[in-house]
């Protein structure tokens, strides 16, 4: 089968998936899903405070068309900007660590994490980095875990990149992290179908299937369950994907809140635009979509667990 | 050089933590300690420096905790040492940190009417940039 038609076949999958689960609003979806995402990025306020940042970067853009007057707060993120687009890759700002590039909704799970500066803190699905070091500018400690080699060296090369002093790399199985440490936040940011990052990277969309969105679901229960063991009494966990499927998403929570009697969905609140979760039980849960706040896809859910 | 005439030759002002050598590496870290046992470990902290007999190398991110004793340059020169080509400077130091305007860019060695450049490749701007 040639590479068109297997992408027809992927984007057939999604679009077919997407009416059912949309309604009214997949005629939006097919429209925002070929909109180019906006480029956005984050002040590292590890390496310099972000008043120091937002001059330099006046100064990198200047005024007039593509300018600075262009750049606009992201509401739900204090360190976050939309910006004008620009290869932001290779300035100063960002070879030197005073910016990440990051997409605008991804910076939500970390704002709804609540981490405070002498929290411990795991990212149990850490590469490339971007959540870690936005973790690392507000607590104490970060354990970031990533399994897989090149993902980490990526990782290690943003936290060197960041001036990241507080965090240790591990490089376990999520579903095998060890209890040796009880943590007082453990953010779940789970490997998954990758839909919200369609704007950015069409290729997703020829690989997409139900199937592996029911077999990325199997892999994301077992970790969300590791993650909340890894909790301390009273702590809170924080999972997110940047996809829109009921599998990956409402259906991990809600196995994690059969078996685990302990574990308390809580409400996020956010100024990002964004809706319940869809299925019963799980409604308590963020569901952010294109067409809401100009991003991509992205699904979040915090959990108490009891004391 | 060594980490010690570094911090005290430029003015170093570290944040207070735990600094460990690790084979030919220097790291700082600044976190809490938490019992995780060390080999579940792949690595801990922010890195400072290459060190080897005779060879001291910080990175630019202990260059940038420095003070004092930066060389100023211009834009051209800047973005030439960007692009990790050394920079043609007469000076005598065992060390310089390249500065430009606000930017500290990293340290170099002054040898032979040049100041060597070993900015990392993951931190060079495009070469199609070069002046």
């Amino acid at each position: 089968m040639g590479s068109r038609s297997r992408k027809k076949k992927g984007v057939e999958k999604v679009r077919e998936y997407h009416e059912a689960l949309l309604g009214d609003e997949f005629e939006l979806f097919e429209s925002w899903l070929t909109k180019p995402l906006r480029k956005s990025l984050r002040l590292n306020t590890i390496k310099a405070d972000k008043g120091w940042i937002l001059k330099r970067l006046k100064e990198e853009l200047g005024t007039g068309p593509g300018g600075f007057e262009e750049v606009e707060a992201i509401p739900w993120c204090d360190e976050g900007f939309w910006v004008p687009d620009r290869p932001w890759g290779a300035t100063l700002l960002h070879q030197l660590g005073f910016i990440y590039i990051q997409e605008a909704a991804s910076m939500l799970p970390v704002e709804l994490l609540d981490v405070g500066e002498n929290d411990v803190v795991l990212d149990l699905a850490a590469a490339p980095g971007s959540k870690t070091t936005q973790l690392a500018a507000r607590c104490g400690t970060v354990v970031a875990n990533e399994p897989a080699d090149q993902r980490r060296k990526v990782l290690f090369s943003n936290l060197y990149r960041c001036g990241v002093s507080n965090c240790i790399v591990t490089a376990k199985n999520g579903q095998d992290f060890p209890d040796d440490v009880g943590f007082d936040k453990v953010l779940l940011d789970a490997p998954c179908s990758d839909i919200g990052v369609a704007r950015k990277n069409s290729k997703v969309l020829r690989t997409w299937s139900k199937n592996r969105a029911r077999s990325l679901a199997g892999l994301q229960k077992k970790l969300i369950a590791r993650a909340f063991e890894l909790l301390k009494p009273g702590g809170k966990l924080v999972y997110s994907t940047c996809t829109s499927t009921i599998e990956e998403n409402e259906e991990v929570i809600l196995a994690l809140l059969e078996h685990e009697p302990g574990a308390k969905l809580v409400k996020p609140r956010t100024k990002a635009k964004s809706r319940g979760g869809l299925l019963e039980g799980a409604e308590d849960v963020l569901r952010v979509y294109p067409w809401d706040n100009d991003t991509g896809f992205f699904f979040v859910a915090k959990i108490m667990k009891k004391r | 050089m060594d980490l010690e005439g570094f911090i005290e030759g430029f003015g170093v002002k570290m944040p207070k933590g735990r600094i460990y050598q690790q084979g030919k590496r220097l790291f700082l870290f600044t976190g809490r300690e938490v019992p995780l046992r060390d080999r579940y470990k792949d690595g801990e902290g922010l890195r400072l420096a290459s060190v080897a007999e005779n060879d001291f190398r910080p990175t630019i991110e202990l260059c940038q905790m420095a003070t004092k004793g930066f060389l100023d340059v211009d834009e051209k020169e800047a973005v030439t040492w960007m692009c990790g080509m050394d920079l043609k400077k007469e000076i005598e130091a065992d060390y310089v940190i390249i500065k430009y305007k606000e930017y500290i860019l990293g340290a170099g060695k002054p040898r032979g009417g040049r100041i060597i450049n070993s900015t990392p490749k993951n931190r060079r701007l495009p070469l199609k940039w070069l002046p």
